[in-house]
């Protein structure tokens, strides 16, 4: 699964694929044109699927969420008040940050 | 017509402020609703930075707010499916044209409005900030989907430790495949390896 949206990363993606390999393409990048093996996708018999959005499936991630007992919470990394949305977007660029949220009156 | 505190992203300079806007009446299947958390996504970054101009029509300011969760505060005359006090999380996608948070004001406001055929109840057991979370998680899941199939006798490579990556991984791992996640940031490796990632 590529999640990345790196370039090199999409190329990277079809390489270590081993032979028959299901690969689905969700990261999103606006470089073109990439350098990537495409002669790897008959070689390998690769199934190659492209991922945008996520329509219909709403309903059974919130399920699944809820059900499999996920807890995403630890990957917010900051947290800011919508006073300080300026500053929360310049923090969503440093690499330390996972995911910064914002909630209106402050953080709880 | 009510007035409430926004984050606006405005066109020259693209800049993040605090302003208001005029939220107009509520339509029949329109919901009011109080915002609790919202997501700071890449692609409100690149709204801020003009960069989505290309595929929407946007009219700035705008406010952003894809990823979130909120309260309903009131509902339309034909909305149905809520009521005052659940609590909702939003699907982006309101026709082709129209993005929730990208061209169309969406939940960096203190209120908003947002069509109810859009709109999810939150389970009991998923709090405001994993509200916030579920947008992401939906990708991940759905990409998983696409994918065919996904159990213990798989073994899947995630490249790229974000925070679809990172929901891809919890997903992978809840259904029982090895999973492995590839990312060159030692704190995105660790994160993945803390919702069970066995390599890293």
């Amino acid at each position: 699964m590529e999640a990345s949206g790196a370039p090199a990363a999409l190329a990277l993606a079809l390489d270590v694929a081993t032979f028959e390999t299901r690969v689905v393409m969700i990261g999103i990048t606006s470089v073109t044109p990439i350098a990537a093996p495409l002669n790897v996708i008959q070689a390998k018999n690769l199934v190659i699927t492209g991922v945008t959005g996520s329509p219909k499936v709403w309903p059974a991630a919130l399920r699944f969420l809820a059900r499999a007992g996920i807890d995403l919470r630890g990957l917010v990394t900051a947290t800011f008040d919508f006073d300080d949305a300026a500053e929360a977007f310049l923090a969503v660029e440093d690499p330390v940050q996972l995911k910064v949220h914002l909630i209106p009156g402050g953080a709880s | 017509m009510i007035e409430t505190k926004a984050i606006l992203i405005g066109e020259k300079p693209r800049a993040v402020s605090i302003g208001s806007i005029k939220i107009p009446d509520l339509g029949p299947h329109d919901v009011l609703i109080s915002s609790r958390v919202v997501g700071i996504c890449r692609s409100d970054v690149e709204l801020r930075d003009g960069h989505l101009e290309h595929i929407l029509n946007i009219d700035y300011p705008i406010v952003p707010g894809h990823e979130w969760s909120g309260q309903v505060v009131e509902v339309g005359k034909g909305v149905s499916r809520f009521s005052a006090g659940d609590r909702v999380v939003g699907e982006c996608l309101i026709t082709p044209l129209d993005w929730f948070g990208c061209n169309v004001h969406g939940a960096g406001s203190e209120l908003f409005t947002a069509p109810e055929q859009v709109l999810h109840k939150l389970p009991d057991a998923v709090d405001d900030v994993m509200g916030a979370l579920v947008e992401p998680f939906t990708i991940a899941f759905r990409a998983i989907r696409e994918a065919g199939r996904c159990d213990s006798g798989d073994v899947v490579a995630i490249i790229g430790g974000g925070m679809v990556g990172q929901c891809a991984a919890a997903i992978c791992r809840a259904n029982g495949a090895v999973t492995v996640m590839i990312e060159p940031k030692e704190l995105r490796r660790d994160a993945a390896k803390e919702l069970g990632a066995d390599s890293r």
